[in-house]
């Protein structure tokens, strides 16, 4: 049973999990687990409440598994589309948890000027995506970090190719403009 | 491929054609191949994606293995937990869950009462309108107390009822005075 868990395909999985089956949610977990905390943790820009919202979406997938539709979109997209609609939702009620508004805090001179230098362009990175819209930096981290497909991006976003285009070259235009001058934010 | 296309590719989609659109992405690369203009164009949007390159993330440590003790190994040990089981929403949905795949295994009526019952009681969503179930469930014993308290004959309250019994003691023994000065 556990080899025919690993050669299920995702959407076998979720119909498995509709039946209460925890072994297939085990082994769809450990397959969806890391692309969707990679992309809620870039939402949320790495806020405390990164952890409840992956949890709530694999919540979502135990409880609401007999709702996927297979005929609507992939179960990975399904997953990151559950897990967009959460964080929108959390950012709308926390009024946006910027990360552009964060310093970053260096204590002195005790590491290397290269290391010091990593560190740096990792937190201009990050506020450069914070400081994005919440609908742009989506838009980026679904198509450059996740590498989903532009059409899975646009399910997701719930927009149209051509929307999402404009999404994308908006946001890394904008990005760009941050990257070489941080100040002008 | 024109030229104005590819220039939108690349501030959509970056440098990297494995992010292009798949139904364009093999004009584009040849498009790239073929015009020298294209590879300005590319380096531009090079230097953003290598600086994009930069940001990792932390792993979450232990969030999956947390994730998975929530969620009962199995649907016989979702139905033993259900005592113990509080407002947890993955628990309470396993629950449900559980509940309702063991009560198609067992007609009997009392199970399907008690799985009715539970679903009714501690719903998967827990909204603050669902609060009022296990509140009207507070108040069943308050109300049976009072039930029980108003028709029940305390003896010490009988004794504040007999004030004509001490209005007659009082005269008898007004009347024997007066007869027996």
């Amino acid at each position: 049973m556990t080899t025919d868990l690993h050669e299920a395909t995702d959407r076998q999985l979720v119909e498995q999990i509709a039946h209460g089956r925890r072994d297939a949610y085990e082994q769809l977990l450990h397959r969806q687990f890391p692309a969707v905390s990679r992309y809620v943790q870039r939402m949320l820009v790495q806020a405390a409440e990164t952890e409840d919202i992956v949890q709530e979406v694999f919540l979502r997938l135990w409880t609401q598994a007999n709702r996927f539709d297979p005929n609507l979109a992939g179960v990975s997209t399904w997953l990151h589309r559950i897990a967009h609609n959460l964080c929108i939702d959390h950012l709308r009620q926390h009024n946006r948890l910027s990360g552009a508004t964060q310093t970053v805090e260096l204590d002195g001179g005790v590491e290397p000027d290269n290391e010091l230098e990593n560190t740096l362009r990792k937190q201009t990175v990050k506020q450069a995506l914070a400081a994005l819209p919440d609908r742009q930096r989506s838009a980026i981290i679904l198509c450059h970090f996740q590498e989903l497909s532009n059409v899975e991006a646009a399910l997701i976003l719930d927009v149209s190719i051509e929307a999402l285009e404009s999404l994308l070259a908006r946001g890394r235009r904008k990005l760009r403009v941050l990257l070489e001058d941080p100040t002008c934010s | 491929m024109q030229l104005n296309r590819f220039t939108e590719i690349l501030a959509s989609y970056g440098s990297q054609s494995s992010h292009w659109p798949q139904a364009e992405r093999d004009a584009a690369i040849a498009f790239a191949q073929q015009h020298p203009s294209a590879l300005g164009l590319l380096k531009q949007q090079e230097s953003l994606d290598r600086l994009l390159a930069d940001d990792k993330l932390e792993p979450l440590y232990d969030l999956k293995a947390r994730i998975l003790n929530q969620v009962p190994a199995s649907i016989e040990e979702a139905a033993i937990k259900k005592a113990s089981i509080t407002n947890a929403s993955f628990e309470t949905a396993a629950l449900e869950t559980a509940m309702n795949v063991s009560v198609a295994r067992d007609d009997g009526l009392y199970s399907r009462f008690l799985s009715g019952f539970l679903s009714w009681l501690l719903p998967a969503r827990n909204t603050p309108a669902m609060l009022w179930r296990p509140g009207l469930l507070a108040t069943i014993p308050l109300v049976v107390g009072i039930m029980i308290g108003s028709h029940l004959n305390i003896s010490g309250l009988d004794d504040f009822d007999t004030w004509d019994d001490d209005d007659y003691l009082l005269t008898l023994t007004l009347d024997i005075l007066e007869t027996n000065p």
